[in-house]
């Protein structure tokens, strides 16, 4: 049996890394003790697979797990034990059965909803004049520092939504649709250096981030179409 | 009320600047979070080294746990913070604050470290200094924290005489208890810090620096070691647990984010280690031996494992393979814990081939090889050290885990022992050689070749050892040998590994230092030495600039070989064990006479059980091998 999982990744769990947060889950999992299944081998690993890993200092209400189970259990008693063992900030929101032979969530990713929240000082209508300026740029092109070394990527084509919200209390905020997944790839704080660099309003741009937030994941179903997790 | 302090606030806007900010959180599964109003005492664990060090110590989880079952009192963690996080504090103003409740330490009525290890000195001092806790005992008034220390150099802790205001000799369950009431007792009835420090010497077990005045002869020994109140007790014995199976055990350990150095379930099996060699202080202040009975060891293993979500159990005590019932406890967890994922570990082994065969049984495969510790090269220096191992129980050791599938073999080895020559170390080389033959005769040509590590030690002379009477040899003698046995060893398929001799010259001076060896200390941190056990951040340099500057002799302390008559400067500190006893021990060692462990053989009189009104205590009701 096959249940999906949608947790949030909230408060001080934001300084926790992918990895460690990864062991987190597999010790409540252990500590909940739920049939979960376990792979073979010398060192067994309970089966469980991640849509994506979130950036350190991000937070999250799109954390998709998927996790194998030897027993059948109702995905509401999966969700109600899990979140009784999970650490301050960790929470299962969602619970659901899904098609044990569908494919990964990771291999269907596709783009990620984020949203960037920068400190009150920054202002709204810098923020849209940088954007007006990079809108007109043939090409986007940002620094990717890889394994490998650092290289040039034009991301003009891998951004699918901007939005600016100028009106909220807390400091402006920018809603961004970037690709996400194993193929293509950009992560928020590429963008947001990417337009620091442009309008003469926002130099040091990067440094003025309050706060990185995943708010949603879209996946390509077996048809080719755009859809949010639960349905591939 | 008091407004109590939190500093989450100011640390949260800089947590994303520094390196694994996940030690600093303070809330990981089973921490404990208390208001402290509704307590009557606080107390901060500190351990002077990184996070990922000290959450893989016990003594610290069983401390934790003592402390926080008592509803009157609280107990949080504080480690060192690591260097990106200590400039940031200071740059920031942010004092060293306790992880649970992120308040100031120095707001913390007791802050106690534990004293694992010589080189974690400086940082004791940089986290009073980050703590804004005057680092000299004389200066702290009822304003400041009692700051206390225990822990294995709590049996030599002259080098800190001056910075700590109590010392608990032994193991802490008990006297934890004793000295959180007498604190909470010296609140309520407004006791000024020499009140409070005049009582607690009176609890047995508790040795307080500043009630002691040591005289000097013209040659730098010591005169006399002398109470300077009637009340205080001229000398300070240990403390021991009689019955481990008496104790509240800590089943709901902190479980880490980080991925730490023991990230597993501990289950204590023993106390104590009455091997007798001679090199070994925990040998000497752990006695004696004192067993968990195996259905307490069950029990303990399996609310763990319910309660942390670990996957492995590790079984520890000095030497797992000596628990009397190691076997038969081993089949036990495996049989009830193998199916649901759930490994054992033994984190020492014995040179001998049971001990690999109950590797074999948990299945140790999957770690990366086996490592067994000979100490010395020839059977005449291991006859010196007391290491009861014989060239034929390594290769029969080593020729069982060839069988078994083991391909990688680890030795460890010292060097600069008392009576060594060139000859022991080449012996050292030989040995390998002959495990190397032992691979090709067990395995012929087949499969991989086998690799094969030493690593080598330099010796440090210990307080409360046999052989701290010795004096370690010069730095360049060590360097030399280090050389020697570098040539000797003619096969290049041989990884030899050494540690940098400096490091060990500088434990030697703390190890056997007297309380003028403080000024040293804190003039070697004055000059920005911080987590000199750490390879890379050791400042040797800055030690001997430490030691000119405060006129203190490092050879006087590493060097010197001690007269039989001498007053050592942790005389008055016992850990059970008679002066007398280790005497002997040394000259039996000089003449290459071995002594037999007292759970098999006859009582050695080491004085242990009288002084101490305790006894051995074996719970297997088997045989423990030999």
């Amino acid at each position: 049996m096959r249940i999906r999982a949608r947790l949030e990744k909230a408060g001080p769990a934001r300084y926790i890394s992918h990895l460690d947060f990864l062991r987190a889950l597999e010790r409540a999992l252990r500590r909940a003790r739920l049939p979960i299944a376990y792979s073979e081998g010398f060192n067994p690993h309970p089966r469980l697979s991640f849509a994506s890993a979130l950036p350190l200092g991000a937070t999250s209400e799109a954390e998709f797990i998927d996790l194998l189970l030897r027993e059948d259990l109702s995905a509401t008693e999966l969700q109600h034990r899990l979140n009784a063992q999970l650490p301050e900030g960790i929470r299962v929101a969602e619970c659901r059965e899904v098609d044990e032979a569908a494919d990964s969530l990771a291999a269907r990713l596709e783009r990620c909803t984020w949203e960037v929240t920068f400190l009150p000082q920054v202002e709204p209508a810098q923020l849209q004049l940088a954007l007006d300026e990079l809108s007109h740029q043939r090409q986007w092109i940002v620094i990717k520092e890889t394994k490998k070394g650092r290289r040039e990527l034009d991301i003009r084509q891998l951004v699918y939504g901007i939005e600016l919200d100028g009106r909220s209390g807390s400091g402006p905020v920018l809603r961004l649709q970037l690709a996400c997944g194993s193929k293509d790839n950009v992560r928020p704080e590429h963008f947001v250096e990417l337009l620091g660099s442009f309008g003469r309003g926002c130099p040091g741009l990067a440094q003025r981030v309050r706060h990185i937030h995943r708010q949603a994941i879209w996946c390509r179903d077996a048809g080719g179409r755009l859809t949010d997790a639960w349905s591939v | 009320m008091p407004v109590l302090t939190n500093l989450m606030p100011t640390i949260g806007q800089h947590l994303l600047k520094v390196e694994k900010p996940a030690r600093y959180l303070g809330n990981e599964w089973n921490s404990v979070h208390k208001d402290h109003h509704r307590v009557a005492v606080t107390m901060a664990l500190a351990f002077p080294d990184v996070y990922e060090v000290g959450m893989s110590h016990l003594g610290t989880k069983i401390l934790y746990h003592e402390t926080n079952r008592r509803d009157d009192a609280v107990a949080e963690r504080v480690f060192a913070p690591w260097l990106d996080m200590e400039q940031l504090m200071r740059r920031e103003a942010i004092p060293l604050f306790a992880l649970e409740s992120h308040r100031p330490l120095r707001e913390f009525d007791i802050v106690g470290f534990t004293l694992q290890y010589e080189l974690t000195y400086t940082n004791i001092l940089n986290m009073l200094d980050l703590a804004g806790i005057p680092l000299h005992q004389a200066e702290r008034t009822t304003a400041d924290p009692l700051v206390i220390a225990g822990g294995p150099c709590a049996f030599n802790p002259e080098p800190l005489a001056p910075f700590l205001d109590l010392v608990a000799m032994g193991e802490g369950e008990e006297v934890l208890h004793q000295i959180l009431d007498l604190v909470i007792q010296g609140k309520r009835e407004g006791w000024d810090r020499p009140e409070l420090l005049l009582r607690a010497a009176r609890i047995p077990g508790i040795y307080v620096p500043s009630l002691y005045r040591i005289t000097y002869h013209e040659d730098g020994t010591i005169a006399g070691i002398t109470p300077t109140h009637p009340a205080v007790p001229p000398r300070v014995h240990k403390r021991v647990v009689e019955d481990l199976d008496q104790l509240d055990y800590p089943t709901a350990p902190i479980v880490s984010f980080l991925d730490i150095v023991h990230d597993r379930a501990m289950v204590e099996v023993f106390r104590g280690c009455t091997r007798g060699c001679r090199f070994c202080q925990a040998g000497t202040i752990y006695r004696p031996v004192r067993e968990r009975s195996p259905g307490e060891v069950q029990r303990l293993a399996r609310e763990l494992v319910e309660r942390t979500g670990h996957d492995e159990i590790s079984l520890t005590s000095l030497a797992t393979g000596d628990y009397s019932a190691v076997e038969k406890t081993i089949r036990q967890l495996l049989g009830e814990h193998a199916g649901s994922g759930v490994g054992i570990s033994l984190p020492s082994l014995r040179v001998d081939a049971f001990s690999v065969d109950l590797a074999g049984l948990v299945q140790e495969v999957r770690k990366t090889g086996l490592t067994f510790a000979p100490e010395a090269g020839t059977q005449r220096l291991r006859d010196v050290i007391n290491k009861q191992v014989t060239e034929e129980d390594l290769l029969n050791a080593v020729g069982a885990a060839f069988e078994k599938g083991w391909d990688a073999v680890k030795l460890y080895f010292m060097l600069g022992l008392p009576t060594e020559t060139d000859e022991d170390l080449r012996g050292i080389a030989r040995l390998a050689g002959q495990v190397m033959a032992k691979h090709r005769a067990v395995k012929g040509m087949r499969g991989r070749p086998p690799r094969v590590t030493i690593s080598v030690a330099a010796f440090v002379p210990k307080a409360h050892t046999p052989f701290q009477w010795f004096g370690q040899l010069p730095l360049e003698e060590l360097r030399r040998k280090q050389q020697v046995l570098g040539e000797a060893i003619s096969d290049r398929r041989i990884k030899y590994n050494y540690h940098d001799a400096r490091t060990s010259y500088i434990e030697a001076v703390l190890a056997r230092g007297d309380r003028r060896v403080a000024a040293a200390v804190e003039r070697a941190w004055e000059l920005g030495n911080r987590f000199d056990g750490w390879t890379e951040q050791f400042r040797f340099d800055n030690w001997l600039q430490a030691f000119t500057d405060t006129g203190v002799d490092p050879a006087f302390y590493a060097g010197r070989e001690r007269r039989p008559e001498e007053i050592l400067p942790w005389d008055h500190l016992s850990a059970g064990v008679e002066k007398d006893f280790l005497w002997r021990e040394y000259q039996q060692a000089l003449a290459g006479g071995q002594t037999v462990d007292c759970r098999w053989g006859a009582c050695t009189a080491c004085g242990v059980c009288p002084a101490l009104a305790v006894e051995v205590l074996l719970k297997g009701g088997e045989k423990g091998a030999d």
